[in-house]
C-alpha cells in the first residue's frame, strides 16, 4: 500500500457554519491522505462530521480552511467550473437518498454524465445499458426511479457514478435506507469496483462494512479520533 | 462545439421535465402565455383598428383615393369644366364626383313659427351640390341611408339629410338640430340669401361629419339656388380603379389641377395630421397597455419557473453535484419557458387568425366615429412573438440563475 500514489490529502481542514450568531465547528483540523486504489471507510457517530468531511474531500463544498490536493494540485485555486469538471471526470457520487432525477429513466439517469463529457454521443446509451446489466438491472432500463425499489434506485446511483470511469468514488450512506439484505448487495458493489483500481471513500456508521474496507477513519467532534 | 452540447443536453433535461410535469400546470403556463400574446396583439391592434376604421371610413365614404379642394387661401375650384374633361380622359380613374359647398339655414315648421315671438326649428348645416349618380359611384352615399330613400331620379326639390342636423339622432349638436323632421316633411334651405323649400327624401346617417352634418342636393339644384357658376366647385373626390396608382394619377392630373388654382391630395393626405397623430397615440397607449400585460405574464413566468426551480432545488445541486455545467441548467429551465412563450404564441396566432380577426371584420365594434376592426400586421405580430420570447427567456434565465448560484451541498442537502 506504501508504494501507491496518494490521490487525496487533506491538510488542516476546518468547516465551520455560522447560522445567525451560532458558529458551530464541524471539522476542527483535519489531515489525511487516501492513496490511488484504496478503500478507505470514515465512520463515527451522527453528528461527528464525516458527511462533511466527505462533501470537502470531493469537492461538493469549500472548506472553512485548510488544503485538499487531488493529484497534487491545490485545489483552493480551482475555479467552480473546475470543481465541477473534476467532479465530473474524476468523481463518482453515491448519496444515502439515491438522488436520481425523477423524470429521467434508469438508463438516462446513467447516461446524463457521459452526456456532458464526451462528444460523441453514438454510444452512451450501449455504454449505459453495460453498466447497468454490470449492476443486474438490465431489465429496469426504462424504468423510472419511482417505479424502482430502493435497492434498484441504490444500483442506478452506483451505475450513474462508475459511468465515466472515476478516480475517485465517494459514497455518502449508501445503504442508509436500504434493508440488511439489500445494504449487503450495495456494499459488495461498490467494494467490487476496487478490482478496477477505483479509489473509495465510504461513509457509513455500520461497523459490519468495514472489516471490507482498507483502512477506518473514525471522527468524533470533527477531529480523527483514529485511523 | 462545448456550447452547442450544453444547448442539447439542456433542451434534452427540458424535454423531460416538460414532458414529466403535471399536465395541469403546462396546461396553465401555455393558457397564461397564450392570454399574453394575446392582449399584446389585441389591445393594440384593437386601439390602431379605431383609427385604421376611422380612416378608411374617411377613404371610402368621403374623399375617395384622390381628393381636389381650393388651395390655399382660395374659396372655390376654377375651371371645373375643364378638369372634370381632363378627368374623364385619364384610364387609370374609376369614379369622381364633383360637390359644391355652401353654408346654409334649414329651417323646419316654418309656417308654425311664422309668428311671432315663437322660437323656430331650424339649425345650419353644409349645402352640398352633387350629383347623386356620381356620389354614390365614390362613395356608396345610399348605403347610409337610415330612412326614406336615395335620390335616382327626379332630383327636383328632393334633398338628403344628415343625421347630426337632426335632433332625434344627435340632440347634442352645437347650434341646435331641427326637431320632428321625418322623411316627407318640407324644409326651407336658405343659401345665399334665397330661400327655398325642398322634400326630405332620406336621412343619412354614418361615422363621417362630412356625411352627418351635410344636406345633400342635386347639383343642379344647388346652382339654382345659390346663383354659384358651376366653373367653381368645392370638392372632387376621385376613385381609381388601381390605388396603388395615386401618385402616377396625381401627377397626370396636378398641372390642370394649379391651373383650377386647387390641390391634390391623397386619401391619406386629406386626412391631415390629426389622423396620424392618433394613431401615434393609440399605438403607444397599445404599446403601454401590451407592455403592462407583457411584465404581468412576465412575473407570473418568472414565479412559475422560479417555484418550480425551487422545488426542484434539490435535483439542481444532485445535476451540479455530479458535474453537469451551471450553464446546462440554465439553458434547461430557459428552453422551459421559450417553449411555454412558442406554445402559447402558436395557439394565440391560431385563435388570432382563426377567430378574432374575421370575427371583428363581420362585425366590427360600434364606436362612435369609426367601426373598430382589429388592426393587425405581419410585422407587428413577428414583433409581438419575439418580445414575448424575449420576456420568456429573461423569465427562465433570471430564476435558474439565482438557484444555480446556491452552494451545491447545500442544494443537495436542502439547507
Amino acid at each position: 500500500m506504501k508504494n501507491k500514489k496518494t490521490i487525496l490529502i487533506a491538510k488542516n481542514i476546518t468547516k465551520t457554519y455560522i447560522t445567525g450568531s451560532v458558529e458551530t465547528k464541524v471539522l476542527r483540523g483535519i489531515d489525511l491522505e487516501i492513496n490511488e486504489g484504496e478503500f478507505v471507510a470514515i465512520t463515527g457517530r451522527s453528528g461527528s462530521g464525516k458527511s462533511t468531511l466527505l462533501y470537502v474531500l470531493s469537492l461538493l463544498d469549500r472548506p472553512t480552511s485548510g488544503e485538499i490536493l487531488f493529484e497534487s494540485c491545490d485545489t483552493k485555486t480551482f475555479s467552480e467550473k473546475m470543481d465541477s469538471y473534476c467532479r465530473l471526470h474524476h468523481f463518482g457520487f453515491v448519496f444515502q437518498d439515491y438522488a436520481l432525477l425523477p423524470e429521467l429513466t434508469a438508463l438516462e439517469n446513467v447516461t446524463i454524465p457521459m452526456m456532458v463529457q464526451k462528444d460523441n454521443w453514438d454510444d452512451i446509451n450501449d455504454m449505459g445499458e453495460k453498466v447497468l446489466e454490470q449492476v443486474g438491472l438490465k431489465e429496469k432500463l426504462k424504468n423510472y426511479p419511482s417505479q424502482l425499489s430502493g435497492g434498484e434506485k441504490q444500483r442506478v446511483a452506483v451505475a450513474r457514478a462508475v459511468v465515466n470511469n472515476p478516480k475517485v468514488l465517494f459514497a455518502d450512506e449508501p445503504t442508509a435506507n436500504l434493508d440488511s439484505k439489500r445494504s449487503d448487495e450495495i456494499i459488495g458493489l461498490i467494494a467490487g469496483l476496487r478490482k478496477k483500481g477505483l479509489t473509495i471513500v465510504l461513509v457509513t456508521h455500520e461497523k459490519k462494512y468495514l472489516q471490507k474496507t482498507d483502512r477506518v477513519i473514525e471522527i468524533s467532534d470533527g477531529i480523527i479520533k483514529k485511523t | 462545439m462545448k456550447s452547442f452540447k450544453h444547448f442539447k443536453i439542456g433542451f434534452f433535461l427540458a424535454s423531460r421535465q416538460i414532458k414529466n410535469a403535471n399536465l395541469w400546470v403546462n396546461i396553465l403556463i401555455v393558457f397564461i402565455m397564450t392570454v399574453t400574446f394575446l392582449n399584446l396583439v389585441f389591445i393594440s391592434g384593437l386601439l390602431e383598428g379605431l383609427v385604421t376604421g376611422a380612416s378608411n371610413d374617411s377613404r371610402e365614404h368621403y374623399s375617395g383615393d384622390l381628393i381636389i379642394t381650393p388651395d390655399e387661401n382660395k374659396i372655390n375650384i376654377k375651371n371645373t369644366t375643364r378638369l372634370e374633361k381632363e378627368i374623364e380622359s385619364i384610364p387609370q380613374i374609376k369614379n369622381y364626383s364633383i360637390r359644391y359647398l355652401q353654408a346654409s339655414q334649414i329651417e323646419a315648421d316654418y309656417s308654425l313659427f311664422s309668428r311671432p315671438n315663437i322660437e323656430g326649428n331650424n339649425t345650419s348645416g353644409i349645402l352640398t351640390g352633387v350629383d347623386f349618380e356620381k356620389e354614390n359611384q365614390v362613395t356608396t352615399l345610399e348605403d347610409f341611408i337610415v330612412e326614406g330613400e336615395y335620390v335616382h331620379e327626379n332630383p327636383q326639390n328632393k334633398i338628403l339629410i344628415g343625421s347630426g342636423l337632426l335632433a332625434e339622432y344627435d340632440s347634442a349638436i352645437e347650434g341646435g338640430s331641427l326637431e320632428g323632421v321625418v322623411v316627407g316633411d318640407k324644409v326651407k334651405i336658405t343659401a345665399s340669401g334665397t330661400p327655398q323649400e325642398y322634400t326630405v327624401s332620406g336621412i343619412l346617417k354614418a361615422k363621417l361629419n362630412q356625411i352627418n352634418n351635410r344636406v345633400f342636393i342635386d347639383k343642379q339644384q344647388f346652382i339654382s339656388l345659390t346663383g354659384r357658376a358651376p366653373q367653381l366647385s368645392d370638392e372632387i373626390a376621385i376613385t381609381l380603379l388601381n390605388p396603388q396608382e395615386l401618385e402616377e394619377t396625381r401627377n397626370i392630373l396636378s398641372s390642370s389641377v394649379k391651373s383650377s388654382e386647387a390641390k391634390i391630395e391623397t386619401w391619406r393626405e386629406s386626412q391631415g395630421q390629426f389622423f396620424e397623430d392618433l394613431s401615434t397615440t393609440f399605438t403607444i397607449l397599445g404599446a403601454v397597455i401590451g407592455a403592462i400585460g407583457l411584465a404581468v405574464a412576465s412575473v407570473t413566468l418568472f414565479i412559475v419557473i422560479f417555484i418550480n426551480a425551487i422545488s426542484r432545488e434539490r435535483y439542481i445541486g444532485i445535476l451540479k453535484g455530479i458535474g453537469v455545467d451551471s450553464s446546462i441548467i440554465k439553458y434547461s429551465y430557459v428552453f422551459q419557458s421559450i417553449f411555454y412563450a412558442l406554445i402559447g404564441s402558436a395557439i394565440g396566432l391560431f385563435l388570432l387568425y382563426i377567430f378574432l380577426v374575421p370575427y371583428f371584420d363581420e362585425n366590427p365594434i360600434d364606436f362612435p366615429f369609426s367601426d373598430g376592426i382589429l388592426d393587425v400586421t405581419v410585422t407587428g405580430v413577428i414583433l409581438r412573438v419575439l418580445i414575448l420570447f424575449v420576456s420568456s427567456v429573461a423569465a427562465g434565465f433570471i430564476p435558474s440563475h439565482l438557484i444555480v448560484k446556491k452552494n451545491t451541498i447545500d442544494s443537495i442537502l436542502g439547507r
